[in-house]
């Protein structure tokens, strides 16, 4: 029998598919959700000093954080190894499946990366700026983590719904996207206008009036 | 009462537009778990802060991110109340057999409604004050610890009984 045949009925496995019990599938699916936001939660913590959301915050003390996502992605590799077997088949043949694996892969190489430039080789990664390297690489850990999520939700869909949930959910990124940087530049405007104007432009509040 | 409460539970346009367009539900799921992320990020950052993690960033910095978190919460909030009042659309199911019967999503509001008076307790007490007024390095005062490991517990509790909910429906 080949690999995944014997994974498929290999009888732990089968209890784990087919028990009622609270140890049985339902507790790798409920791991692989927390493993999940262990590894992307702090991420995005590190993500938005990195990129400029939380400009302030001190990069060296983060550093706290890599135990903390190491132990996700842990939790996240078995539990997930766990669920593949249930089904082995089934996900090797499913293409958002793949798509899911391909984009995990790549967001723990970009995040290996950018934690490397900021928390091994710079001794104080406070002194300066964060580089333009570990900027793209961080904004490119977001996207494909965004991409493992969204992937990771149509795995349990297939034909033309994962298709349908696609466009529907590209079309909401590009409407708020285009609406945040819209508004952004709006008030960026206002800003400008308020500054380029002379001193005494400026209403003095008047006191004692009616 | 419960002839109302049915009622008000049961929305029949959500339904309708769940069944027109088969990526509603999946959309809403893809957001609820975004949300859920964001929710991790910024609230379970401060809170294992308060736990003793990372002492080198000060609270009132990483309370600065807590927006993000209630954004996340919203989206959460708004997705599963599509979930909840459109139940009907996906499993043949109405809204109040699922509220007065599925354990797991019981637990799941039951966290909820406690998260949300930890956190209340957290302010009313003066914790929140009194932590965002800790400089780096500072250790978080023994209550507020305790509010940060509830909430921890909470949330993750939420996320546990959040995924059981559909293998008990």
């Amino acid at each position: 029998m080949d690999f995944l045949g014997w994974l498929h009925d290999n009888s732990l496995v089968t209890w784990v598919r087919e028990s009622e019990s609270l140890l049985g599938y339902t507790l790798y699916l409920a791991g692989h959700t927390i493993g999940m936001v262990f590894l992307v939660g702090p991420n995005l913590l590190i993500a938005a000093r990195v990129l400029g959301l939380a400009p302030g915050l001190p990069i060296k003390p983060l550093a706290a954080f890599r135990p903390v996502m190491t132990i996700g992605l842990w939790i996240t590799i078995v539990t997930g190894s766990v669920l593949f077997a249930t089904a082995p088949v089934g996900y090797v043949h499913n293409t958002v499946f793949l798509i899911k694996i391909a984009a995990i892969v790549a967001a723990v190489a970009c995040l290996r990366s950018v934690l490397r430039e900021l928390f091994v080789t710079s001794a104080d990664p406070d002194a300066r700026p964060v580089s333009a390297r570990a900027k793209r690489l961080t904004a490119a850990t977001v996207l494909l983590w965004a991409i493992a999520v969204v992937a990771g939700r149509l795995t349990a869909y297939s034909g033309f719904v994962v298709f349908a949930s696609m466009t529907a959910f590209l079309t909401l990124v590009v409407i708020v996207t285009t609406a945040a940087y819209l508004t952004s530049l709006v008030s960026h405007r206002g800003e400008e206008r308020r500054a380029a104007l002379p001193l005494d432009a400026h209403p003095t509040p008047v006191k004692g009036g009616k | 009462m419960e002839s109302m409460l049915a009622y008000w539970l049961r929305w029949p346009s959500i339904e309708l537009f769940i069944t027109t367009y088969t990526w509603v539900w999946p959309v809403c799921e893809i957001l609820h778990f975004i949300g859920l992320i964001l929710l991790f990020g910024a609230v379970g950052s401060f809170d294992m802060r308060l736990l003793g993690l990372a002492k080198g960033l000060p609270l009132s910095l990483l309370n600065r991110l807590v927006p993000w978190g209630v954004f996340g919460f919203v989206l959460c909030v708004v997705t599963g109340l599509v979930f909840v009042t459109g139940i009907e659309a996906n499993v043949g199911s109405h809204p109040y057999a699922v509220l007065t019967t599925n354990f797991p999503l019981q637990m799941k509001l039951l966290c909820i409604a406690l998260a949300g008076l930890n956190l209340l307790a957290f302010h009313l007490t003066g914790m929140a004050r009194m932590v965002d007024a800790l400089k780096a390095g500072d250790n978080a005062p023994p209550l507020a610890r305790m509010f940060g490991g509830t909430s921890l517990a909470l949330w993750l509790a939420v996320v546990y009984f959040g995924r059981l909910i559909p293998w008990s429906l």
